[in-house]
């Protein structure tokens, strides 16, 4: 019998629903600015990762090869230009007519026009990964042809 | 901006976007190598992803910074419009995918730790064992020689005594009957029979010689000495080992043989513990030489093993050679010992080994007797 008025008091909550609507926000709308927060968060996240990776090479045995301090370099350099390109799209956030025309502020100016140079860091940072992957290569290269010159 | 800043802007920003290309695509082409080489090391699986992940982000960026340029300057703003989002987009979910790798990089680290020690560990034990095994052989090759020429000595000094004894009879019966005419005969033959016994004699000196290789042993020294080479191994196990041994303990014998011969036994009583078992290895001081006493609170062998367990080519494990024991009582009989091996199931095994303290004087005794 409980079941029985359990089961009238939910339709009656639905019933109810239809008759007088309200909007329930059960959909998030996604407007423009959390594109924009979203790579922000990318970028803080990219660098996190990028410290973790050049914090446990240099904890590990791996930061006695030269090849594994490349690694740590590019690693460090990628957490810069993370550090600059977050700034410079904070910088942006402006009008574009700031952008293009200047916003009176010379220091600021002078900023943004830097923070739009982050290849200047990137650019080094995957030089230094490459260098330590091709020093990788070789050394395995070397390790192999020791071990079949071993009688 | 006037054109004069925006140049070198623009300069920087194409040329370093193409550079980004070329170096993403040398690093995944140096990564692809790597990889190839080694295919089972984790580091370099991680390092592929990492890679892989950061080629296709500066694929994205770069392309999406050169569009960028071209439309702007080419008066199609709407159409930038459009891509720039995905481009954007794209870039962050890729950041997003770098983090997601590089929070495995701790764990790889882990399992490469890891799997270093084992490998050490692995060439630290097979080295032992390749050496155990020369020893061994070495223990059968000097038995089996001193066996061939002791069964060779007594097959031939039976005959010859007889041939002996029979021309000594001739030659007095001879010089009764013919005055010692085919003396000299006689005498050549003699020679060769004494030569045959001489033949004989070295034979048998060769088990002494083999006995000569030995030198007094500290038996606690050697004791502690296989204990510890098959700690790590209890320990990984979860065993406990438990060593007592009287300093004045020694014996004559060869230090290799007999370490041989406890290592061994000390694995076969690992290999049959489970975890939290005790091992115990004890040495005593009797009158005539030392006991060692090994006991292990194991599962056990029942009664009808154990009546086998020393003999050549038994055992009761896949793989095994069951040789390993039959060889332990091989060396401890090289050292005039015994051992015995008495087991309860469910409560363990007991192996006792005796080795006589003054071999050397044993030796001696025997030969002179």
């Amino acid at each position: 019998m409980q079941v029985k008025n359990g089961g009238y008091m939910v339709f009656l909550i639905l019933a109810g629903g239809l008759v007088f609507p309200e909007a329930a926000f059960a959909i998030q709308f996604h407007g423009a600015p959390e594109g924009l927060y979203l790579h922000q968060i990318g970028h803080v996240l990219f660098a996190a990762a990028m410290v973790g990776f050049a914090y446990r090479i240099r904890n590990s045995r791996l930061r006695h090869d030269t090849a594994w301090q490349l690694m740590t370099w590019g690693a460090c350099l990628l957490v810069l230009w993370n550090g600059w390109a977050f700034t410079g799209h904070i910088l942006s956030l402006d009008l574009v007519w700031q952008h293009l025309n200047g916003s009176g502020n010379a220091r600021l100016d002078l900023l943004r026009y830097y923070s739009q140079m982050d290849h200047l860091l990137c650019v080094p940072a995957l030089l230094c990964i490459y260098l330590a992957l091709r020093k990788m290569v070789a050394a395995k290269y070397q390790h192999r042809a020791g071990k079949e010159e071993q009688p | 901006m006037n054109f004069c800043f925006r140049f070198p802007l623009v300069c920087i920003d194409i040329v370093g976007s193409l550079g980004m290309i070329v170096l993403a695509a040398l690093c995944l082409h140096q990564v692809v190598i790597l990889s190839r080489q080694d295919r089972e090391n984790p580091l370099n699986t991680y390092l592929f992803w990492l890679v892989a992940a950061l080629f296709v982000l500066c694929l994205f960026r770069s392309v999406g910074h050169i569009l960028k340029h071209l439309l702007l300057y080419t008066w199609h703003q709407d159409l930038w419009a459009t891509i720039a989002p995905w481009s954007g987009g794209l870039n962050s979910a890729m950041f997003i995918v770098i983090f997601a790798v590089t929070l495995f990089f701790r764990d790889v680290l882990i399992f490469m730790n890891r799997m270093t020690s084992d490998r050490a560990r692995i060439e630290s034990t097979s080295k032992q064992l390749l050496s155990l095994n020369q020893e061994i052989e070495t223990v059968v090759s000097d038995r089996t020689k001193v066996e061939m020429a002791l069964n060779l000595a007594h097959e031939i000094r039976n005959p010859v005594m007889i041939i002996s004894g029979l021309l000594r009879r001739l030659r007095r019966k001879n010089a009764e009957n013919t005055g010692g005419s085919n003396g000299e005969y006689h005498h050549e033959i003699q020679q060769q029979i004494n030569q045959l016994e001489g033949l004989v004699d070295r034979f048998e000196k060769m088990q002494q010689q083999a006995r000569q290789a030995f030198s007094p042993i500290e038996l606690k020294k050697l004791l502690a000495e296989a204990i510890e080479n098959v700690r790590p191994e209890a320990e990984s196990k979860g065993i406990k080992l438990v060593f007592s041994a009287q300093a004045a303990a020694g014996c004559h014998g060869n230090e290799g043989y007999l370490l041989s011969a406890f290592l061994h036994l000390l694995r076969n009583s690992i290999e049959a513990c489970r975890s939290g078992s005790i091992i115990e290895l004890r040495s005593s001081q009797v009158a005539s030489g030392t006991v060692i006493t090994l006991h292990d609170n194991g599962p056990g062998i029942n009664a009808q093993v154990v009546s086998h367990v020393f003999e050549p080519f038994y055992s009761t494990r896949d793989g095994a050679t069951g040789m390993g024991l039959s060889y332990v009582r091989q060396i401890i009989h090289e050292h005039h010992g015994k051992i015995t091996l008495a087991s309860v199931v469910g409560k363990g095994t007991t192996v006792e080994v005796f080795l006589p303290s003054h071999l050397d004087l044993l030796i001696e005794g025997k030969n002179s007797g």
